[in-house]
């Protein structure tokens, strides 16, 4: 049987270094997709990525077993990109746009990184994943995010609300907003 | 709730590509995560007990070299003997001399004819240097020529009170006792057992005849209490033995003989 996130999170706490390789192997993957998708390089979101783990390295000492880790460590991760924006310009109203502010015409408050940029990559792609992987980054950053942690870290809406600090209404619309757009990029709109 | 998933979206979100981050990146932050620990490498573990292995190693080689030593350390009983060898005496004489002068003062009269007997007998003597260490063996007498056994000098045997044997040298004994109780009694120790094997060789090299031609030969050099001591040791040991008519006269002497 598996040893939990919490229990292998404690277990490093203690001294344990094998204990974190096990928790690095499970979320290396959907963090780092996740930063990726939601800034607009490869090399910021490596930055992002080994600075989010650095950090968990760092808090490992004050860490209690009071949320899941997952959620623990998606607030780092969140609020690094967040900084990420901030530094980039971009302001809170913008990060927070909902679908009633949201204009599908106007352009990405910020592209974000596209996994599929290699063109050769890109052409191979059928036209309605181009679509897809062309709306999601044309989704505002907030939307995206809220899409990324639903699908890359498996959270629920109320994780969500609490990783972004935002309240589950707001989550549920992001939510709501950004697969509209994403199943019209898809046809099915 | 239905409003807040798409399977079909999610679906092509997964054929996106599934990115990770390079190995390099992983490697940094899984070495800072085990610095901060305290944690080498995987290897670190190994290395960890490297240090008491390898003490502790040195210890168990330091003390079974020490019982070695001690268990093969040769004492009075296990010493390989030395073969007391003329050389051997004539090269330890002036050193007593020089150790303790009025010891080798008053033994020097007697020592010289003493030693000359104990040399010229030892010389008779099996060497035991072929003998192993735990055990002190005379050479078989196989190896030794029969002409080896004879006295060689009549000085010899006025001196040997057995035949074949190694005289008495009291100069040699004060003298070894000079140099120290342990090693004068080791010299002494090793003195009785090459006379003891010694006479136990000419004892069962010598042939009947052969000792009765001794005893005759004492008795013709005048030698005649010692004649009537070997001759009595002669019939103690060979009480049925019938003294040729040759020799009888030669050995008993005359008056015995009629």
């Amino acid at each position: 049987m598996e040893a939990a996130d919490e229990e292998l999170m404690i277990a490093y706490r203690d001294g344990d270094a094998a204990a974190f390789e096990t928790l690095y192997a499970r979320h290396k993957g959907p963090l780092f997709r996740y930063v990726l998708r939601s800034v607009k390089a490869r090399g910021e979101a490596e930055e992002l990525f080994h600075d989010v783990w650095l950090r968990v390295i760092e808090a490992r000492e004050r860490y209690t077993p009071s949320a899941r880790f997952t959620t623990w460590l998606y607030t780092i991760a969140h609020n690094r990109v967040v900084d990420h924006w901030r530094r980039r310009g971009l302001k809170l109203a913008s990060l927070d746009a909902t679908d009633a502010a949201y204009d599908a015409s106007d352009p990405p408050l910020e592209p974000a990184a596209a996994p599929q940029d290699e063109p050769q990559r890109r052409a191979e792609l059928n036209e309605d994943l181009r679509r897809l992987g062309g709306a999601l980054e044309a989704l505002p950053p907030a939307q995206r995010e809220v899409f990324l942690l639903r699908e890359e870290a498996g959270m629920s809406l109320p994780e969500i609300a609490e990783v972004t600090g935002i309240d589950l209404e707001a989550a549920k619309s992001r939510l709501r907003y950004a697969l509209a757009k994403l199943r019209e990029a898809l046809g099915d709109g | 709730m239905a409003e807040h998933e798409d399977p079909r979206v999610s679906a092509g979100y997964r054929q996106l590509g599934a990115e990770s981050p390079p190995e390099a990146l992983d490697a940094a932050i899984l070495a800072a995560s085990r610095r901060a620990v305290g944690a080498g490498p995987r290897r670190g573990r190994l290395r960890r007990w490297a240090l008491p292995v390898s003490i502790a190693a040195v210890v168990v080689l330091t003390m079974s070299i020490v019982v070695r030593i001690e268990l093969e350390r040769p004492d009075l009983e296990t010493a390989t003997p030395v073969p007391v060898t003329p050389e051997v005496l004539e090269q330890k004489a002036p050193r007593r001399a020089d150790e303790n002068e009025a010891d080798a003062a008053r033994a020097k009269p007697k020592e010289r004819p003493a030693a000359k007997a104990k040399s010229e007998a030892l010389e008779a003597a099996p060497a035991p240097a072929a003998a192993p260490a735990r055990q002190f063996v005379p050479e078989p007498p196989a190896a030794r020529s029969p002409a080896s056994a004879e006295p060689t000098a009549p000085s010899a045997l006025g001196a040997a009170s057995a035949p074949a044997g190694v005289s008495e040298a009291p100069a040699d004994r004060a003298g070894l006792a000079n140099q120290g109780t342990g090693r004068a009694a080791s010299r002494a120790a090793l003195e009785d057992r090459a006379k003891a094997s010694a006479e136990a060789a000419g004892k069962r090299d010598e042939s009947p005849r052969g000792w009765l031609e001794r005893i005759a030969r004492l008795r013709r050099e005048g030698h005649v209490k010692e004649a009537d001591e070997s001759l009595a040791a002669f019939r103690k040991r060979y009480p049925a033995y019938e003294i040729p008519k040759d020799l009888r006269e030669a050995v008993l002497g005359t008056a015995q003989a009629e």
